[in-house]
């Protein structure tokens, strides 16, 4: 560990696309997932991360890395967060929060949750089954029953043209 | 891409407004029962109670609708006039007197019929409630007080009501407990008699909740000169009491709010010739040597306010600055407790102005 022998240990984690990735134990036990197997001695060779594909898990280490490096200060830890998320498009979002969920992360869960609701304010119905790639499982008269329910909700929503 | 797990959905859409949710229903059949879960709706209301941006001021109007605007976006940093106040239909049963407002939901009642309306604006949804009380002995609402109390998380309304048993001309007076959504309907309404002291209420007015017990600012009319009391009802032992105000204060006027946790009074105090405003507050619940005098509101405030208007606590914001809300003139104020002094956060407010959280609470 770490702490007996003074220098720092270093994690292998695997994707499941098998990707290998070097990550500080320190930063990496952000992950409650992570530093369970830590604490429990399971990390002694490869982690392997199944629910996580390469890319994410990219991004994952590269938050785990920039979040770890700063001081216990909520303003600036949240700053980070907030640049950090500010140029991921909905897709890598969408990765992102099952990435949080399965790592259990709950600092970037709760941020990465947090980005995607204000994505989603004010976009259509179509939008939301688009972009989460959800079937509509209403008939055609549940769903006008639905609509008329809440009809004065579809005012001042955003067109549906975008891609 | 995946589909989400319900917890996961459930955090996310912690995040959206009514508006949005009510809308997303109509997705798919999963998203509509996740939406319209219990367990959804109390993560949201507790994720809207601990997130400032999510709070707003309510303001009912003497027309059709209700108003809402944000506090910390809309009216922070000079809001002045230019203010994006949300419109919310105000249903038809919401009448008469505002009882008060708690999670989204909003409670009035019709003094002519003895009806209750609680309703949620934001999902455009009400219920009535017949109190049954025998309008030949003209009641008179004296009091009242609506909201959610933490030992059972239920909803309860308290009324004050006076009113003459036809055989004397000596008036009875009621506590009223109703719990509005209560299914045993054995438990839903209590109603005692209380003895002569609420001959002492002479001050109609909203009760302000701490500790399980709700309290009332009332002048001692036995007393006379300048005695003012507080009166309380406490929600589980169903029990009513007194609360000493804090000694030797000749109040004018005085409103009763929570600063930090405790019970507190804005007093319109006479220090001499002329009246100021004092913020008191009792450090320690129920001991009446522990009233502390916190601030005075009188700094720099000539232009703003006057002695002779009536001010009403609304709230207090995130840095301890309190909102004011005053009448005759319907302005809603800003106390700056750092820099001592008044703002103008909207001249076109209510004396009724509350804090505000939209919710998915159904009446």
């Amino acid at each position: 560990m770490a702490a007996e022998t003074g220098t720092p240990t270093t994690l292998t984690l695997k994707s499941n696309d098998d990707e290998l990735f070097s990550v500080a134990e320190s930063a990496a036990i952000l992950s409650v997932t992570i530093r369970n197997m830590v604490e429990d001695g399971c990390a002694g060779g490869v982690i392997p991360l199944d629910n996580v594909d390469g890319k994410t898990l990219a991004s994952v280490i590269t938050y785990m890395n920039g979040i770890s490096a700063i001081p216990a200060d909520e303003e600036k830890k949240k700053s980070y967060r907030d640049k950090f998320l500010s140029d991921k498009d909905f897709e890598t979002l969408a990765d992102m929060v099952l990435a949080a969920n399965y790592l259990n992360m709950s600092c970037l869960m709760d941020a990465v949750s947090a980005k995607i609701a204000q994505v989603m304010e004010k976009k259509s119905v179509g939008w939301v089954r688009r972009k989460f790639g959800i079937e509509n499982d209403y008939t055609p008269e549940e769903e006008a029953a639905v609509k008329e329910e809440h009809k004065w909700t579809f005012e001042g929503v955003e067109t549906d043209d975008d891609n | 891409m995946h589909q989400l797990p319900v917890e996961i959905w459930e955090e996310i859409l912690s995040g959206l407004s009514v508006k949005d949710l009510l809308r997303f229903k109509s997705v798919c059949k999963n998203l509509n029962s996740i939406i319209s879960g219990q367990h959804f709706i109390n993560l949201h209301l507790k994720k809207s109670i601990s997130t400032p941006s999510r709070h707003r001021i309510f303001m009912p109007r003497d027309d059709e609708s209700f108003r809402t605007v944000e506090y910390s976006r809309d009216l922070q940093g000079g809001g002045g006039d230019h203010i994006d106040f949300q419109t919310l239909p105000r249903p038809k049963e919401a009448i008469g007197n505002f009882v008060g407002t708690c999670d989204g939901l909003v409670c009035y009642l019709d003094t002519i019929t003895m009806r209750i309306c609680v309703s949620n604006p934001s999902l455009r949804v009400s219920k009535t409630l017949d109190l049954n009380v025998n309008r030949r002995y003209c009641p008179a609402l004296l009091f009242s007080w609506f909201g959610r109390e933490s030992s059972d998380d239920e909803y309860k309304v308290v009324l004050g009501i006076r009113s003459y048993d036809g055989k004397s001309n000596c008036p009875k007076y009621h506590m009223h407990l109703i719990k509005p959504f209560s299914d045993n309907c054995s438990s839903r309404k209590s109603i005692r008699e209380v003895d002569g002291r609420l001959e002492l209420i002479w001050y109609f007015g909203e009760g302000i909740l701490l500790h399980g017990i709700v309290h009332w600012i009332s002048y001692d009319r036995v007393m006379h000169t300048d005695h003012y009391v507080m009166f309380t009802y406490d929600l589980c032992l169903e029990s009513v009491g007194e609360i000493s105000m804090p000694v030797g204060l000749h109040i004018w006027h005085g409103v009763i709010g929570v600063i930090d946790g405790c019970l507190s009074a804005i007093c319109n105090v006479y220090r001499g010739d002329f009246a100021i405003y004092e913020v008191w507050t009792m450090k320690e619940y129920g001991v009446k040597e522990s009233w502390t005098k916190l601030m005075n509101l009188s700094g720099r405030c000539d232009d703003l306010i006057s002695a002779s208007w009536h001010l009403r606590l609304v709230g207090v914001t995130d840095d301890g600055d309190l909102i004011l809300s005053c009448i005759p003139k319907h302005h809603l104020l800003i106390f700056k407790v750092a820099e001592k002094k008044f703002e103008i956060l909207t001249s076109n407010g209510h004396w009724f102005a509350r804090m505000f959280v939209e919710s998915l609470v159904f009446p």
